[in-house]
């Protein structure tokens, strides 16, 4: 009876999510060129993986996908935790002003962010390369996107931009959590600023800083607006992410085949970090029966 | 932490303190979007200039002008950009109209927030309120599918619509949308229907009230906070959604939502940084506000979607 | 070891005065309880002069030094709350340690005085505990340990038994008691019971809606309560009242359906006074009941009857107003049935209905 409940969700859900799945593991294994009818097209076996493993492209997403990932993540915690220790520590006023504001860059869709950031980066007139002249630190404006080692962390910057406040949030959250009396016991106790939160605030808020990590991780790890948006991959296919390659193999070269073989990568991975999460926070995933 | 001094010097200290760090955060957070705000109100052409103007000296609407097809992108502009280009070539634009995503846009997350809003709140009445067999695995199977990337699903997703002749529409895009908004909703309005006093229900049952009946006459009535909450979560996902409308939608304009309008604008007019700055900010506006308004409860949902620790 | 002095301390949140004038002392090594109604602004003034809130305006010394605007951790104070505040990811040696190590206490003598600490409090099986495998009484004891370890010139104490069982808050409280006097060190204790007050106190500070009502040793504060607010808080049950008129030529209190006549002493204390209302006060414990009316007395029927083994509590109705009074347990009396009481002259209490000050009140 109850099960009546739940089965609309589910019949979407498989239907859009876990179905497509299985599809995508199928198609890896054949060639489907400008085709996607895996039924009359010809088994490959591995070969699809094989190419890819191959292909000079392939590792050099593979490696901008992970340094992507560890770098805005790590910028990402760094930079909210700040923000979240500020909001924390303002005054009530000023705190509710902080909060309102984190909030804006989480609202904006990313690949919205990516064309705004596009025009903050722009080669001749992007505010940041004035800014940078003004300052004396350049004599021409910096290739910020067309440069490979500067797209990267151009399109991690934005990504950090995007994400912060976010984390900021969440680590906010966790603040808050801890009781007011414990603050007020370290205090008393005679311990200063950075002695409590070395010894009290920061052990305390390890598994929310865990669980947010790994959160961000999952979604860090299948970018794709940024990079497209920002840069399509370029310079050459520098700032290219599996992601963005199997986008491109699904839709620009219509091989299907190749791309689900990028797309199950990915999946592997997002999986590798989602059992890690799913454990921490299964816990928490409980009703009364 | 929370308490102010009264001793007036260490509290001005204080105070200037306090206000640096949320000027500092305040310019983080918003100063990317102040730049794309001032540039949508330069004259065109005038965003090239260097020193850029931090405010534009003579701020105009014509970029807006130009995005919502009020005003023709004029053979002025047009000649401007082939000079830009360094072409001669002087194409006469056609009337651009921005509306018309916005409009899909707005079709679109309605009714996948209308629908996820529906589909979830039935599952999540029943994870927290009824009981049954297998309930934490049906909870874990739909929750677990928020995690998985978009680009797993997203070549099926296509040759489904593909032979349901859905492609270029926006049911081909409102249908997956709503099973990727499931996850969350789902949790979210079962975290908040669990938090109702059972009294109600049990009285409800005493008065031969069946499951559907108190779902709907009970549950829901007593909701309206949490389901707008989750309906928000649901609507701003689908704004911003680009992988899936980009790939469906392929190129044709009448049915494009907002993200892949603005991709294809900024390719088509690469060098009019003031209408692709129009364009954003007439559309982060909503979001913005939205998120705005409903601070609090976008906090909390962003706090419970990622499983609060 | 020193004394705390607490001067003209105000402090005002956006509408309300948590504290109005407070000025008061707590003297060199005793146990001073801050007893009142919960919200009257105990919390407040402990935890200004723990300096976690600013006072809005007034002084606060610890011994000689001047302490407002000064950072708790420079204090060099203890404070015990009522959820313990252990911290949660540290063993209890830890926790106790936490102090020390926050002032740079070199290492072997934090194991030295952890261990020491733990053995006056007799928990040194549970040292490699965390809080949350101890039970209410061991965290209870955890937090005292963490607060007498580093030799604090004051212990501040917020509600620190509440969160105990009653039969485990009693045993606590004489430990407490005992261990406040062994170690000698300036102890501000904060309550809302009376009893926990009384029992405890070398000497009582009661304060109600931000305001200090009565300083003094409790059987100071039972025997004279400065005014109707004291009176009534001190003491359990609460003091009895009664509306009366004050008639000058009859030299009686007049109530409904009975008149009082007054001694000597009562009569010189309301000399000048004209005719009017006051209030009297008597305690359930003064109160003689008797089966037989006689001169003086107060007729009265039973209402209510509370067998509590010793004795009974009566309830016993004067027309529409009921007082409380004591019998003993093997008495026979019946609900309804008539019964005078008799109220002892030097266990009579007058206030003033408007300033609600008792008339033998004497600064
Ligand atoms: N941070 C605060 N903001 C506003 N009012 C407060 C705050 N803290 C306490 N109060 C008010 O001050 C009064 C005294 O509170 P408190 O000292 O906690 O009382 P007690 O400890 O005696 O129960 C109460 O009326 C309370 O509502
Ligand atoms: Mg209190």
């Amino acid at each position: 009876m109850a099960v009546l409940f739940i089965i609309p969700a589910l019949i979407f859900v498989t239907l859009f999510m876990y179905y497509p799945i299985v599809q995508t593991f199928i198609y890896s294994f054949f060639s489907l060129h400008r085709t996607a009818d895996w039924l009359n097209a010809q088994f490959v076996g591995l070969q699809n993986y094989i190419a890819v493993m191959k292909s000079e492209a392939f590792r050099g997403a593979f490696g901008f996908t992970l340094y992507y990932t560890v770098m805005t993540v790590a910028f990402e915690l760094a930079i909210g935790l700040g923000m979240a220790i500020a909001t924390f520590s303002v005054h009530p006023r000023l705190r509710g002003i902080l909060r309102a504001v984190l909030v804006v860059p989480w609202a904006i869709p990313p690949i919205v962010s990516a064309m705004l950031w596009r025009w903050l980066f722009h080669a001749d007139a992007g505010i940041f390369g004035y800014l940078l002249m003004a300052t004396g630190l350049v004599s021409r404006p910096p290739a910020f996107l067309t440069d490979p080692t500067l797209a990267v962390h151009s399109i991690i910057v934005a990504s950090v931009w995007k994400n912060a406040s976010m984390m900021g949030i969440l680590l906010l959250a966790g603040l808050a959590s801890i009781p007011q009396d414990i603050y007020d016991a370290a205090k008393v106790d005679g311990a200063r600023t950075w002695f409590r939160f070395r010894r009290v605030t920061l052990p305390l808020l390890l598994p929310t800083i865990l669980v947010t990590v790994l959160f961000r991780s999952l979604w860090a790890l299948r970018m794709f607006e940024e990079s497209y948006g920002l840069t399509g991959g370029g310079p050459g296919t520098t700032t290219d992410t599996l992601s963005t390659f199997a986008y491109k193999y699904f839709f620009t070269y219509a091989r299907f085949g190749v791309g689900s073989a990028y797309a199950m990568v990915i999946f592997l991975m997002v999986v590798m970090v989602a059992i890690v999460y799913v454990n921490r926070v299964k816990g928490n995933l409980r009703f009364k029966e | 932490m929370n308490e102010q001094s009264s001793n007036g010097r260490r509290d001005l200290k204080r105070w200037v303190l306090e206000g640096l760090v949320t000027l500092a955060i305040v310019g983080f957070c918003l100063g990317p979007l102040y730049w794309i705000f001032a540039t949508s109100f330069k004259q065109m052409g005038t965003e090239y200039v260097i020193p850029p103007e931090f405010w534009p000296s003579r701020p105009t609407l014509q970029a807006y002008a130009v995005i919502l097809g009020i005003q023709a992108p004029g053979a002025e502009q047009a000649s401007q950009e082939g000079a830009l280009k360094g072409t001669t070539e002087v194409k006469a634009s056609p009337h651009l109209n921005f509306l018309i995503p916005v409009r899909n846009s707005l079709i679109v997350s309605t009714t996948v927030a209308a629908g996820a809003l529906l589909l979830a709140s039935l599952a999540a009445y029943a994870i927290s309120r009824l009981r049954f067999r297998w309930k934490i695995q049906s909870l874990m199977v739909l929750w677990v599918a928020g995690l998985l990337p978009a680009v797993i699903v997203i070549a099926p997703t296509f040759v489904l619509m593909r032979s349901l002749n859905l492609l270029r529409t926006l049911l081909a895009m409102i249908l997956p949308n709503i099973a990727y908004n499931i996850p969350l909703t789902t949790w979210l309005l079962a975290v908040y229907f669990s938090q109702l006093p059972w009294e109600l229900e049990d009285a409800a049952k005493m008065d031969g009230y069946r499951p559907l009946q108190i779902y709907r006459k009970v549950i829901l009535p007593l909701s309206t906070p949490g389901l707008f909450s989750a309906g928000i979560f649901a609507f701003l996902g689908s704004w911003g959604e680009f992988m899936l409308a980009s790939a469906v939608t392929m190129g044709v304009m009448e049915v494009q939502t907002v993200p892949v309008a603005i991709l294809n604008l900024s390719f088509e007019y690469r060098y009019q940084w003031t209408w692709i700055s129009a364009a954003i900010c007439l559309s982060v506006a909503l979001m913005v506000l939205i998120a705005l308004v409903f601070q609090r409860w976008v906090i909390q949902g962003l706090t419970a979607g990622s499983v609060k620790y | 070891m020193s004394e705390v002095y607490v001067e003209e301390v105000c402090k005002q949140y956006r509408e309300v005065q948590a504290l109005d004038n407070i000025t008061c002392t707590f003297e060199d090594g005793q146990l001073t309880v801050l007893v009142g109604p919960s919200g009257c602004g105990k919390t407040t003034l402990l935890r200004t002069i723990a300096g976690l809130i600013e006072p809005t305006s007034g002084a606060i010394y610890i011994g000689k030094r001047r302490v407002d605007g000064v950072p708790p951790w420079e204090r060099n104070i203890a404070m015990v709350f009522q959820s313990y505040a252990l911290y949660p990811h540290m063993t209890v040696f830890k926790n106790i340690a936490f102090p020390l190590e926050a002032t740079r206490t070199p290492k072997d003598e934090i194991k030295r005085r952890v261990v020491e600490t733990a053995r006056i409090l007799q928990i040194e099986n549970l040292l490699d505990r965390k809080p949350r495998e101890l039970s209410g009484g061991q965290m209870q004891r955890v937090a005292l340990g963490r607060a007498i370890v580093r030799k604090p010139e004051v212990f501040l104490m917020d509600e620190p038994l509440s969160n105990l069982d009653a039969k485990l808050r009693v045993v606590m409280r004489a430990e407490l008691k005992h261990l406040q006097t062994q170690l000698g060190v300036t102890t501000i204790y904060v309550t809302h019971d009376q009893a926990e007050a009384m029992t405890l106190a070398d000497k009582l500070i009661v304060m109600n809606a931000g305001r200090i009502q009565q300083i003094g040793r409790p059987e100071e504060l039972y025997r004279h309560p400065r005014n109707i607010f004291v009176a009534g808080f001190i003491g359990s049950p609460p003091m009895n009242f009664i509306e009366v008129q004050y008639d000058p030529t009859a030299r009686a209190l007049v109530g409904t359906g009975f008149q009082y006549p007054l001694g000597p002493r009562w009569l010189d204390l309301l000399r000048n006074r004209p005719a009017g209302t006051l209030i009297l006060g008597i305690r359930p414990e003064s109160i003689q009941v008797s089966n037989t009316p006689s001169p003086g007395v107060v007729p009265a029927s039973v209402y209510v009857m509370e067998q509590l083994g010793r004795e009974i509590l009566l309830d016993v109705k004067i027309g529409p107003q009921t007082l409380r009074a004591f019998v003993p347990a093997d008495t026979r009396l019946q609900m309804g049935q008539d019964v005078w009481l008799q109220f002892h002259e030097d266990a009579l209490y007058l206030f003033d209905p408007e300033t609600e000050v008792s008339l033998s009140w004497k600064e």
